[in-house]
């Protein structure tokens, strides 16, 4: 190419690009330059403004050492990491419902199909005059009849209905939407209290019929188990690396996340005999299955070979023994409990309640996200081939998603967890801000919504500043991480 | 693509035409004064009466209108009053319950000598309010509305259970006594407990219900010169205890479960309100716009008014939401008519009437339509004790320059749900806060030269107060700047 | 492939019960709505009596603007998808159909952009706006918003997958650049552009803080901050403010349900490759 022609494409290049470039000058760029050397300086609004005009000096890194020894950005930080706990159980609920939506729904002849419209309208029918024969109430004949719509919906249209109403939460998401949230987790009259509080009635009546000792006595049952699914998570990684499948990065990191439930047990467990044994016997199951690592031969494989599948095990693995550990702690406690007739919690102004609160709600906004239509579309994508030669040879379900589906699905998993963890890390003020106002005790405070209080309602506006691209560079590192790691997983 | 672009560019014109027709035309000879407040439909009221007040006081264009008209502003004000008063662009008249806080922004409008002149100065309103409108021994406002948080007692509860309606005064021991009396004959025969002596204070209301509390064993959240906190001298880590214990041990306070299993039984939600009325709580603490809710009521139940429980010192914390004008107002004269009409016969009788707080000026305590408002004999007797209250014992809140009053809330409000949620024990709770406001402080100097140097002065002050304590001296009154010990001290002797 | 009957019977009936379940809340927000105040906090879903009035009376209520505010929204949210899906394909042009020497570096400024929190914009931007004047204007909420990076990294997606011989050709014919953006390379990334502006329009319909800082005068107000705005005067009244969350998630399902097939097929497209 010639210097002249070049000269020329710039020109060109430049001129489509002057409208956006210049309005995101003045809004993005100028704004960040500005807000990256504010942060070595000591502006704050309160000290500088338009009627105080006290100078500006340089603090260099003041900010950021003052930022990173203060308990309150770990604390900030944990939160958004514990909200970020979230992504992988949505990217599930996603994958979950993107498989739903993508078999076969349309029924298989016409004929068939009005059979089943007919019986569905006939089963309704029976149904809303057993329930009006019963004096059920008008809810109940009214979402049966929702139901049936939904589902005669679904038979006539395929996956189309099913996919909107799965794809309306996430669409909608906004104000509105965290205010009826707000509505539903009213601790006094929400819908959510109405509908649970005479379950645990029930449960209670239940408990105190059986005895809350006798109910105790489960503990024994979800420790045993905890220690089961510890030792199939470690059995399950050091076979695959004996055959391959991993390589020593992933190997540590799956060992890594399964281990670290037992880690949380020796700190917060009690002190008593049981504990103790279970305690002895999760270390030493640890201690033995790191010791066969090194006794299994160990040929050569790179070393991050596997990790989407490494990541998933140890992710597992690590969820269903906290789940198991939470159900242990629960049991332990019943009778203490039990002292008091079991309520719903306060909701969104409970310190341990709200954080799980705003998950749930934001588990409901992303099961039906772009990560389910991008799902949908890797999955329309599928090579039919390799799916028919694992049926030939009589692979199970699980196996075939295991072993095919999967890993055809690893680049768009990639893309979802890094859009999905760029999100994480700097989200969370909006609903903040509009249901809990970062509270109780800065449980639902995350490092945006820091950003927010420091800036807007302190004014320390280089603080707030230094936090931000604090964050930034996390996200940065996270990101490259992914890339890095994310790159070999495509190649797999 | 070309017909949708057209398309496009016809909307949007069409649109913009649509606004600029509707755009409210402003006549340019009144000019428009803009009052950042709350949603409040009684602020519309009120700004019309100021409309009629100034035609009645001559305060009129050549043709007979009055010479200026207000605008509310009022979506997400908290967000922005910061932002919007350091850049210039704030509204004209702007509602404020931490004055000091803002003046240190050095956005405010003195007003000391206008309120001299238009009769809105500190002698038109409660003496010790004084802290709140004032920084620097200048006036920055005035009140829109006073308020004392009491207990208000539905006595018709009391009275079926055979109890008399709780005293006016009383201290801890004898609160909790009528509690428990009152809760054990209130639940007697039920399965669960369902009535309660009160509603846990909690949110905004929590800080007048501790601030009362430590005040009460004469403490206070700062030392005298407002240089330190005071929060791990006990009185703060005595106070998160009783709370957690009426909660807990005396079942005086529903817990947040309890609270929570009112579900659907009343109407309006379960709310606060439809609890007090149906007995669930013998007692309700808030201020005086319950009456609000309960004048709307087709037969109100009889109320009476206690104090806050106090240790030993007798006190009552008086808040303000006082307006301002804005020191980058283009109409500050005319702004100060609103500041004499807050102070004015027109306004203050609205507010009794309203109930919606204590009227700004005190002259209007006195008058029948306050004590005993001819609609409502429910209320006669009750509305003395708000009234004696802010006269006699109430002080100020303490606030610092060193730090900004809304961090002391948190760090405050985070305690007691640390202690409720057993995250920590009170001493423990208490110390933690301690620790976390004098961070707060120092982050704050560490900066701010001036601030600093202030700091300084104000040690110095310290030191010679710690020492004349020693030597069990008077200490006088021109050094201390935390209101509570000024009065403190003043009593004691 | 075999397929069972029993199979796909159970299939829509899995399906079904999901989208049941994710829609209570929206059930429940209708239902809701049409209750008098005095049944609000009760256990029934299912209102003693059908209350239509209660839509009439968020649009008639004194001091809440709601027709207003819900012009402000629409309009606001047209015209910055307009401008911003303008804006964003020309430069996606400039991204991925011309070679120049700085592309690419440029292009990455724009990708890390995006990394940062957009909250700590906004007092730089403040300043700028009060500098041009914009405080409590139309204006002010649409102009900043006018400029995205991720709308030109959407639509640049879009574009690199077209094959180069499209411009080749043209050029060839004597088209000069215009021509080959506007009369070729736009046709064809026609779900990236609806994709574009469907966030677009939903993003500034839901926008919420921005619009907070900015609007002063309550007819000004966009839905969200009105609703907010309700939340806070009549908040009480959750019948009242249910219909008006109703009304304010209407357009948003709407636009949904007219645009989904585009719009599936721009996320496909556009995220597969990127």
């Amino acid at each position: 190419m010639t210097k002249n022609k070049e000269f020329k494409n710039t020109l060109l290049g430049l001129a489509f690009l002057s409208p956006n470039i210049l309005g995101f000058s003045i809004f993005t760029i100028f704004p960040l330059g500005f807000s990256l050397v504010m942060a070595f300086s000591n502006w704050d609004l309160s000290q500088h403004n338009i009627f105080h005009s006290n100078p500006i000096h340089w603090v260099f890194f003041d900010n950021f050492s003052a930022l990173l020894s203060s308990n309150e950005f770990w604390k900030f930080f944990k939160n958004t990491l514990f909200f970020m706990l979230g992504i992988p159980v949505s990217i599930a609920g996603s994958l979950m419902a993107a498989i739903l939506l993508n078999q076969d729904l349309k029924a298989p002849s016409k004929k068939i199909r009005n059979q089943l419209i007919l019986g569905s309208l006939l089963i309704l029918g029976i149904i809303v005059t057993i329930m009006t024969g019963l004096k059920a109430s008008v809810i109940s004949i009214f979402l049966s009849s929702i139901f049936t719509l939904i589902l005669m919906g679904g038979l006539l249209g395929g996956s189309t209905l099913y996919r909107t109403l799965f794809y309306t939460p996430h669409f909608t998401a906004g104000v509105a939407t965290f205010i009826l949230w707000k509505k539903l987790y009213n601790p006094q009259s929400g819908p959510l209290t109405n509908f649970l509080q005479p379950v645990l009635d029930h449960v209670s009546i239940f408990i105190e019929f059986v005895g809350s000792e006798n109910i105790g006595f489960l503990k024994y049952a979800a420790a045993t188990l905890c220690f089961l699914s510890l030792s199939y998570g470690l059995k399950t990684i050091l076979k695959m690396r004996k055959e391959l499948e991993l390589g020593n990065g992933s190997f540590a990191i799956a060992y890594f996340l399964s281990a670290l439930p037992s880690y949380f047990i020796v700190k917060w467990s009690p002190d008593n005999p049981v504990s103790a044994v279970l305690q002895i016997i999760l270390i030493g199951t640890l201690f033995y299955y790191f010791a066969s690592f090194f006794k299994v031969s160990k040929p050569k494989t790179p070393i991050d070979d596997g990790i989407g599948k490494a990541i998933w095990i140890g992710f597992i693995s690590m969820t269903a023994q906290f789940i198991l550990i939470g159900l242990c702690n629960l049991f332990q406690n019943i009778p203490a409990i039990m002292q008091s007739p079991l309520s719903t919690p306060n909701w969104l102004t409970d310190y341990n309640w709200a954080k799980p609160s705003l998950m749930f709600m934001g588990f409901w906004a992303s099961i039906g996200s772009n990560q389910m239509l991008l799902y949908l579309a890797a999955l329309s994508n599928l090579s039919p081939e390799l799916q028919e030669a694992a049926e030939i040879d009589g692979a199970s379900k699980f196996q075939k998603f295991w072993n095919v589906t999967w890993p055809q699905l690893a680049p768009v998993t990639f893309f979802i967890s890094i859009m999905a963890v760029i999100q994480g890390m700097q989200g969370g003020f909006e609903v903040a801000k509009t249901m809990t106002g970062g509270g109780p005790a800065g449980a639902t405070t995350t490092l945006e919504y820091y950003i927010y209080d420091e800036g807007f309602a302190s004014g320390r506006l280089a603080y707030a500043s230094a936090i931000s691209w604090v964050l930034f560079a996390m996200i940065f590192l996270l990101t490259l991480f992914n890339w890095r790691f994310g790159n070999r997983f495509i190649d797999e | 693509m070309n017909k949708l672009i057209i398309f496009c560019i016809f909307m949007i014109l069409m649109g913009s035409l649509y606004i600029i027709l509707t755009e409210p035309h402003s006549d340019d000879s009144i000019p428009t004064l803009y009052w950042v407040t709350d949603a409040n439909p009684t602020r519309y009221q009120q700004i019309e009466l100021f409309h009629d007040w100034l035609i009645q006081n001559k305060h009129t264009t050549p043709e007979g209108n009055a010479i200026v008209r207000i605008k509310l502003e009022t979506g997400g004000i908290d967000n922005k009053k910061l932002i919007h008063g350091v850049s210039g662009v704030a509204g004209d008249l702007i509602d404020l319950s931490d004055i000091d806080q803002y003046q240190k922004l050095g956005i405010l409008e003195d007003v000391t000598e206008q309120g001299k002149s238009l009769g809105f100065d500190i002698h038109q309103t409660f003496p010790s309010l004084k802290p709140s409108l004032y920084f620097n021994d200048k006036q920055y406002g005035y009140p829109c509305n006073v308020s004392i948080h009491s207990c208000w007692v539905n006595s018709e509860t009391f009275a079926k259970l055979e109890m008399e309606a709780p005293p006016e005064k009383w201290d801890v021991e004898t609160f909790e006594k009528i509690g428990k009396e009152f809760v054990l004959k209130a639940n007697k025969e039920k399965e669960r407990q369902e009535v309660f002596f009160m509603n846990k204070p909690s949110d905004w209301l929590l800080i007048p219900w501790l601030t009362t509390l430590i005040r009460s064993m004469g403490q206070s959240t700062f030392n005298e010169t407002l240089t330190d906190s005071t929060l791990d001298q006990g009185a703060f880590a005595e106070a998160l205890r009783l709370n957690l214990k009426w909660v807990e041990e005396d079942h005086l306070f529903p817990s947040s479960a309890e609270a929570s299993s009112f579900n659907s039984e009343g109407g309006f939600g379960g709310s606060l309100m439809s609890l007090f009325l149906e007995g669930n709580y013998g007692m309700i603490t808030t201020g005086r716009w319950v009456l609000v809710r309960l004048r709307d009521l087709e037969e109100p139940p009889r109320v009476s008014v206690s104090r806050y429980p106090f240790k030993y010192f007798e006190n009552s914390v008086v808040m303000t939401r006082a307006a301002c004008i804005y020191k980058g107002s283009k109409h500050k004269k005319l702004a100060a008519l609103f500041l004499s009409f807050l102070a004015s016969q027109t306004y203050n009788e609205q507010i009794v009437q309203c109930a919606d707080a204590l009227p700004s000026n005190p002259k209007y305590l006195h008058s029948n339509e306050f004590l005993k408002p001819i609609h409502f004999p429910n209320e006669w007797g009750a509305h003395e004790v708000p009234a004696r209250s802010a006269q006699e014992i109430s002080i100020a809140e303490t606030k610092s320059p060193y730090i900004s009053y809304s961090s002391i809330v948190k760090v405050i409000r985070e305690a007691d749900e640390k202690v409720q949620n057993h995250i920590s024990e009170p001493v423990e709770a208490a110390k933690e806060a301690n620790l976390a406001i004098r961070e707060e402080i120092q982050r704050n100097l560490k900066h701010r030269p001036k601030l600093k140097k202030q700091f300084d002065k104000d040690k110095f002050r310290q030191n010679q107060i710690n020492r004349m304590k020693e030597n069990g001296e008077k200490i006088p009154t021109s050094l201390i700047s935390n209101p509570f010990y000024k009065k403190y001290y003043n009593d004691k002797k | 492939m075999k397929r069972s009957k029993s199979q796909f019977v159970l299939n829509n009936l899995v399906l079904t019960l999901i989208s049941l379940l994710l829609c209570l809340p929206f059930i429940w927000m209708i239902l809701t709505s049409l209750k008098p105040l005095e049944d609000v906090g009760k256990a029934e879903w299912w209102p003693k009596i059908f209350l239509w009035s209660n839509y009439k009376t968020i649009f008639t209520t004194e001091h809440i603007h709601y027709g207003r505010w819900y012009f402000n929204s629409l309009f606001i949210a047209f015209c910055v998808t307009f401008l911003q899906v303008i804006t964003s394909s020309l430069a996606a042009f400039g991204f991925s159909r011309i070679k120049w020497k700085w592309r690419d570096r440029i292009f990455l400024l724009y990708l890390a952009t995006m990394m940062v929190p957009a909250l700590i914009l906004m007092i730089p931007n403040f300043q700028i706006m009060i500098e041009m004047g914009l405080i409590d204007s139309y204006l002010g909420l649409i102009i900043p918003a006018s400029f995205s990076a991720f709308g030109t990294f959407l639509i640049r997606q879009f574009m690199m997958s077209i094959p180069k011989s499209f411009d080749e050709a043209a050029e060839i014919d004597g088209a000069n650049s215009w021509q080959v953006f506007w009369q070729i390379i736009l046709p064809l990334s026609r779900p990236g552009l609806i994709t574009l502006t469907i966030f677009t329009f939903m993003g500034n319909y839901n926008s919420f803080f921005w619009p907070i800082v900015m609007l002063k005068s309550e007819h000004k107000y966009t839905l969200p901050i009105g609703l907010l705005f309700f939340e806070s005067s009549q908040g009480q009244q959750t019948n009242l403010l249910m219909a008006a969350i109703t009304m304010s998630v209407i357009p948003m399902i709407l636009v949904f349900v007219c645009l989904q097939k585009h719009l599936v097929k721009g996320i496909q497209l556009g995220g597969v490759k990127g």
